[in-house]
């Protein structure tokens, strides 16, 4: 059910959207997600390690990957622990985190911070 | 990460991913789109564009953003204009500073986020708010708000109410404190908002007193309404036909309102017995009007709160005929109005009693034990400001209750001979908290935690407490010694001038009975401190 695509995948050869490498790290994850489910803590670290071991574009490899084979938790997985990576740092940080270039216009970034900053308040609970 | 100012240069992509590698100076390189040999350790699939995350698609970058808490959603919406864009548009959780000057701001702000459905519109009380014609253009950009919280927009009026409401039909909730309009703006939204399911309404200044008050009715959303929740009202009274008229209520709660409550409840549980769930705190209510709820036999919640006119025939009446309470709080207010006899029919009547709250109230063995043993799934009990729980009472606690996983004890004088008897008894026990229980030590606790090494223990002796008593109900309530409530006091609420009731009993809005505060904390099954408690519950309700 959940790996008709992977199925699918490995029917059709000439696939672009996973790796080889990618698919290893991804299709052996709902056994250790089954393992570690009920530990969160395992989890965590599981989710350190593969901060440190995997390089932000893999991370997003490994996103693509799982949302292309329909495999949610494993996308709901990586999709966090990207979150968690840029959690809290600066904005600057993160472009360099992804390797991204601001393409603001000269000031517009100030202006768009002027603008908005006191519109917001913390994350408003329900 | 202070690397090079980000638009100038781009570092080299080996450096940012790794802290242990070496930091070099950033070389000026000419774009990303031609930075390739540095990823010798990760598969590359076709050698082209390195910064991958341009091929997740906009659904996928959205998603990570949901696990984004506001301000770093906002840190992330200034990365880049792609992010910009996706950002707004997978916001649909906003809360703005509701100060006049948001209005000029409107337009861009929702053209951003285009896809709002909770708002949140606060101002402060010293800050003119928004008016009619800002909201009028909230609701204009954002016709699908299911939630809309306002808190002091002194601004608005009944008819900006009213066309808000004609353009955000499809509202769910909605929250409202400190606002000025009045009955006319609440009909227009409940004659609009077919679906409202939630209304909660705190300090509504608009409405008039005496006969001259519109009455409220449920409108179109008289089958929808599930919730209703009025606080601090002068004029709650003429909310009744809208408590009456919505048939599928099932919860209603109703705070610090003044006027006699027994009348109204007798003929809205003459109307409506689907209520699951009922606060009363300091309302005036009597055995009357617990009579009168006991009508509603599918009732699983009752928090009764500093009603002193609320006796042990009352509760009797009301067990006898609601047996599926799950969850009872009782705040005797020190009365003694409540004490065994009500708890005795309580525990024969409803064994499906989950958890149990008694604050102010002055239980003795007899009822406990009666408690223990019909009780079968009591899990979770609350004592606190108890002069008649002592260490037997404890004892008694730890012998019979089976299924008692957490146990809070406040203000009790028990000792830490009593946590002896916890050692071996509740064998379901998984977090006992022991709060301003003089005759308790960290001795006797640490005891406790080595003898039961699976049980949590937590004790809090109560030298942060100082806010706490005399935040609450204008510092009646001490720990100790409280003022012995007469009954005059409610009516007290109706009589007195408003700013005098404003000063001493209807406090603002950061401060609750400590009770209410700690039980909030209890209930969470956090270990939560009084500070803490008092934020964490300042958030909700």
């Amino acid at each position: 059910m959940k790996f008709c695509t992977v199925k699918q995948y490995f029917d059709d050869e000439n696939n672009n959207n996973v790796t080889n490498g990618i698919a290893t790290t991804v299709i052996p994850l709902p056994n250790k997600h089954l393992k570690i489910k009920a530990n969160n803590k395992e989890m965590e670290q599981y989710e350190q390690e593969l901060l440190r071991n995997v390089m932000p574009q893999e991370l997003t490899k490994l996103i693509l990957a799982a949302n292309y084979l329909n495999f949610k938790e494993a996308l709901d997985f990586f999709c966090r622990t990207v979150a968690n990576a840029i959690q809290n740092k600066s904005v600057d940080y993160v472009r360099k985190f992804f390797g991204l270039e601001s393409d603001f216009e000269p000031g517009e970034e100030e202006k768009l911070c002027k603008e908005f900053a006191w519109s917001f308040e913390g994350v408003d609970e329900d | 990460m202070g690397q090079s100012t980000s638009t100038a240069a781009i570092s080299s992509r080996r450096e940012i991913n790794h802290s242990h590698r070496p930091k070099s100076k950033s070389t000026a390189l000419i774009c990303p789109m031609q930075h390739l040999e540095d990823n010798d350790d990760c598969e590359i699939i076709d050698g082209g564009d390195p910064d991958y995350i341009s091929e997740l698609p906009d659904e996928c970058l959205a998603y990570i953003f949901q696990s984004l808490n506001s301000g770093d959603r906002k840190r992330c919406s200034l990365v880049c204009n792609r992010w910009l864009r996706i950002e707004g548009q997978s916001r649909h959780r906003l809360s703005l500073n509701a100060q006049s000057e948001l209005f000029p701001l409107i337009d861009s702000l929702f053209s951003r986020f285009d896809s709002v459905t909770k708002l949140a519109l606060k101002c402060d009380r010293r800050s003119p708010s928004i008016c009619d014609e800002a909201l009028v253009l909230i609701s204009c950009k954002c016709r699908n708000l299911t939630r809309l919280k306002l808190r002091a927009c002194r601004g608005l009026t009944d008819a900006g109410m009213e066309a808000f409401a004609k353009n955000c039909k499809g509202l769910k909730k909605l929250s409202c404190g400190s606002c000025t309009f009045g009955a006319k703006g609440m009909n227009a939204v409940l004659e609009n908002c077919s679906s409202l399911e939630e209304l909660s309404v705190k300090r509504l200044r608009g409405i008039t007193d005496g006969a001259a008050a519109e009455p409220i009715g449920p409108g179109a959303a008289a089958s929808s309404l599930k919730t209703i929740c009025l606080k601090e009202l002068y004029n709650g009274q003429c909310f009744g036909p809208l408590i009456t008229g919505s048939k599928n209520l099932k919860t209603l709660k109703l705070y610090r309102c003044s006027g006699d409550w027994d009348k109204l409840l007798q003929s809205v549980t003459e109307h409506v017995t689907s209520l699951i769930e009922i606060h009363l705190e300091r309302l005036q209510v009597s055995d009357v009007g617990l009579l009168a709820i006991s009508n509603c036999s599918d009732l699983e919640i009752l928090h009764l709160v500093k009603t002193p006119e609320c006796t042990n025939i009352g509760l009797l009446s009301l067990s006898e005929r609601c047996k599926h309470l799950r969850k009872l709080h009782i705040d005797g207010w020190k009365a003694n109005r409540i004490g065994d006899d009500g708890l005795i029919a309580v525990s024969k009547n409803c064994g499906n009693l989950q958890e149990l709250v008694l604050i102010g109230v002055n239980p003795t063995k007899q009822s406990l034990e009666s408690l223990a043993t019909n009780c079968k799934n009591l899990e979770r009990l609350a004592l606190c400001g108890s002069d008649t729980v002592g260490d037997p009472e404890i004892s008694c606690i730890a012998a019979k209750c089976i299924a008692l996983k957490k146990l809070c004890i406040k203000s009790c004088p028990v000792s830490n001979q009593g946590l002896e008897a916890l050692a071996n008894g509740c064998p379901s026990l998984v977090k006992v908290k022991l709060k301003k229980c003089r005759a308790v030590t960290l001795e006797g606790a640490e005891w406790l935690k080595n003898n039961r090494e699976s049980l949590a223990v937590n004790l809090d002796n109560g030298e942060t407490e100082q806010q706490d008593a005399s935040a609450s109900d204008g510092a009646q309530e001490n720990g100790g010694v409280a003022e012995f409530p007469t009954p005059a006091v409610p009516s007290q609420m109706a009589a007195a001038a408003a700013a005098a009731v404003a000063a001493s009993n209807m406090a603002g809005s950061t401060s609750r009975s400590s009770s209410m505060k700690w039980r909030l904390g209890l209930l969470s099954g956090r270990n939560l401190v009084a500070c803490t408690l008092r934020r964490y519950m300042s958030k909700t309700l």
